[in-house]
């Protein structure tokens, strides 16, 4: 009895302190609302906390307190395997977060199913440049076109403002679809985006397919001299059982890291590589294996995964 | 008796002198590390002093890349952003002198000195029509080299040896014998190896080629591990002509290679791949980066019996960019094992905790490159 006292007053104050109060990530590290985690009912998803914390997931009807298993993770913070209870009702979920000292939320960073679909709609937004009222309006269109999810590779990143950025990530908490958002190719770990969307490079799953955002810029950029080569090769690993193994990443040009290059489309070729942005001369990947669905322009693209392949579905 | 004893010392002392001079110079590391620090403004070239502790800033701030060290240790040359796009600069190791290149192309990467300091090699023009030129500090001229081919890059210089005779040679050795490519021998030849893209535009890989000032050759294929498309990446020569090592994913995933006069080995042999290898200063080891154990770790190989040991590896922490002391005895390396990239010091067998250099105000430091040693005061800055 005890114990649910303290839970409960653990989390009031949980309907105040959503990321930190400039819009960045705290407690809670990943997922977030650019990189939600999607998990079937009964199984696990995967959790970044800036250290231990009660978690729990909260929709309009429910509450569903997280049995967590914890392990160390990177830089200082800790990951969590989380299983979802098999009665948790499909959607979408805020995941929050308590210790003694300090509360997070994140909205609308988990979508449970009761099934991954076999075929199904991947809705693309790419574009030259971005704002959040483009942005809602595009994931309005993504929603009324079916489409399971969106990959956004416009070049949110591109902006150094902290308030539009901030504006975004308030329309991705009203996302009708889980959304995720890849970095512009220039960015770099210090700037507002990653305080407000985490790391360069990731990788989720969905249903049998494993998906693969990142940023991998040519030289001098820092990137190559970090440690996103590594990550981006572990991600790859991480998807490699996968049906079909699609990137994503803002553009793709011949300059890109080589390190990054050789990862992705020569020793473990990705299937599929979808970019936001087309240049000339650079309208196919030059190794050989990775296909590239790329768009120029500002319209929602819509692609179709299926056991045939990966294909853009063009206007009639 | 007691003169019998003291004769036995002296003599032990006297057989065992070069082993006790190695212990004594390597109980501590000394020397420099130049690295790129970032913060949220520059990105930008340091020295770190061993003995003192202190850093200079050698950089221009403005993007700086990799650092490489002169071979006598007196300067270093690294790319760093222009308005035109990415350019050599070159600077004395206590940041004096500093200049940039003046480049006939606005993209420049990858500088390499030559054995004798003179000439800096590196790859200009844009990817993926990049081609070799060699920059004389001399003359100041900037100099193309090699045929037309273009889409070459990472240059790496073997210049004065018989192994440049060997491989521009057009007769094949005898038997066409790996060893008879090792041969040491004083040559006045000049050249280089580099990267070089390979195929069409669908079909795109990579491969070795030797670089001289009038040619380009592919590297001869039996000197390689094996016949078919494979893509090279990160050749390194050895010093003095004693080896080279390059990447492949000759073998279904990315190893480390090794061409010696005994042979072409895969060294590392793992179905993890292994990167980036590093040559110590004797020649007779490897340093390079494995994913073996999950996360990137840095291992050492020996040339000779290919036994592989862990130097540097975490399970939940990244470790790259290993660089050898002159000496041998320590590897100064990149980690995120406790948050941000920070420099780390190990002796070259791991046996001790790596050792974290805290550089106030400078973290994340990156791409660590340890002063070679400076044979002449002449030399020094």
């Amino acid at each position: 009895m005890n114990r649910c006292i303290l839970f409960t007053l653990l989390l009031i104050p949980l309907a105040v302190f959503a990321r930190e109060p400039n819009g960045s990530l705290g407690l809670i590290q990943s997922p977030h609302n650019g990189r939600p985690a999607l998990a079937l009912q009964g199984e696990s998803f995967m959790v970044e906390l800036q250290e231990e914390a009660t978690l729990q997931l909260r929709s309009e009807k429910r509450t569903i307190p997280l049995d967590v298993t914890w392990s160390v993770g990177s830089g200082g913070n800790v990951t969590g395997t989380c299983r979802v209870p098999s009665d948790a009702a499909p959607g979408p979920y805020t995941l929050e977060a308590a210790t003694v000292t300090s509360t997070d939320q994140n909205i609308r960073s988990v979508y449970l199913y009761d099934a991954f679909p076999e075929d199904y709609r991947i809705a693309h937004v790419p574009g030259e440049s971005v704002s959040a009222e483009r942005l809602q309006r595009a994931l309005a269109t993504a929603g009324e076109s079916g489409a399971a999810f969106a990959l956004i590779t416009a070049p949110l990143a591109n902006t150094k403002d902290p308030e539009l950025l901030e504006a975004i990530s308030t329309v991705l908490d009203e996302s009708p679809l889980p959304a995720f958002l890849c970095p512009q190719q220039n960015s770099s770990d210090d700037d507002p985006y990653a305080a407000l969307f985490g790391t360069r490079s990731f990788a989720f799953q969905f249903g049998r397919d494993g998906y693969l955002g990142f940023n991998a810029p040519g030289a001098p950029n820092r990137a190559a001299l970090t440690d996103a080569p590594a990550a981006q090769h572990r991600l790859r690993r991480f998807i490699r059982p996968a049906r079909w193994s699609i990137g994503f990443t803002q553009h793709y040009d011949a300059a890109m890291d080589m390190r990054s290059q050789l990862t992705l489309f020569v020793d473990d070729p990705l299937d599929v590589l979808i970019a936001g942005d087309v240049r000339a001369g650079h309208e196919t990947i030059p190794w050989g294996s990775t296909a590239l669905i790329a768009t120029a322009g500002n319209d929602v693209q819509l692609i179709e995964v299926s056991e045939q392949g990966v294909n853009e579905i063009r206007p009639q | 008796m007691a003169r019998d004893c003291l004769i036995v010392a002296y003599a032990t002392i006297v057989a065992m002198w070069p082993v006790l001079l190695t212990i004594i110079l390597s109980a501590e590391p000394s020397g420099a590390i130049a690295y790129t620090a970032v913060s949220q403004t520059e990105q930008c070239v340091y020295v770190l002093d061993l003995a003192s502790g202190e850093t200079t800033r050698i950089g221009t701030g403005k993007g700086d890349g990799a650092p490489r060290w002169s071979p006598d240790g007196s300067r270093l040359a690294f790319e760093t952003r222009t308005d035109k796009g990415t350019a050599i600069y070159v600077v004395r190791a206590d940041g004096s002198e500093g200049r940039l290149i003046d480049h006939a192309q606005a993209v420049n990467q990858s500088p390499r000195w030559s054995p004798d300091g003179r000439n800096i090699a590196y790859a200009t023009g844009a990817v993926p029509t990049q081609r070799i030129a060699v920059f004389d500090l001399e003359t100041n001229t900037e100099t193309l080299w090699g045929s037309e081919q273009s889409g070459l890059m990472r240059p790496v210089w073997i210049s004065g040896t018989g192994l440049l005779d060997r491989l521009i040679s057009t007769e094949a050795p005898v038997g066409r014998s790996i060893a008879q490519l090792f041969i040491d021998r004083p040559s006045d030849a000049e050249g280089l190896l580099a990267i070089g893209f390979t195929g069409g535009a669908k079909n795109r890989s990579t491969d070795l080629f030797v670089v001289t000032p009038d040619e380009t050759l592919p590297f001869p294929a039996w000197a390689l591990p094996s016949q078919g498309t494979y893509a090279e990446w990160a050749v390194e020569p050895a010093r003095r002509n004693r080896g080279m090592a390059f990447e492949s994913n000759d073998g279904g995933d990315r190893e480390v290679f090794v061409l010696t006069s005994e042979g072409v080995y895969d060294v590392s042999n793992h179905r993890a791949a292994d990167w980036n290898p590093v040559w110590s200063p004797d020649a007779k080891w490897v340093a390079f980066e494995s994913f073996r154990s999950g996360r990137r770790g840095i291992y050492r190989v020996h040339r000779g019996t290919n036994r592989v040991f862990p130097i540097a590896v975490s399970n939940d922490a990244d470790n790259w960019s290993p660089d050898w002391s002159p000496d041998g005895q320590w590897l100064i390396f990149v980690s995120n094992r406790r948050g941000p990239e920070s420099l780390y010091l190990t002796d070259y067998q791991g046996d001790q905790p790596p050792e974290r250099f805290v550089i106030e105000g400078s973290a994340p430091c990156l791409a660590p490159a340890w002063r070679p040693r400076t044979r002449s005061k002449a030399a020094r800055p």
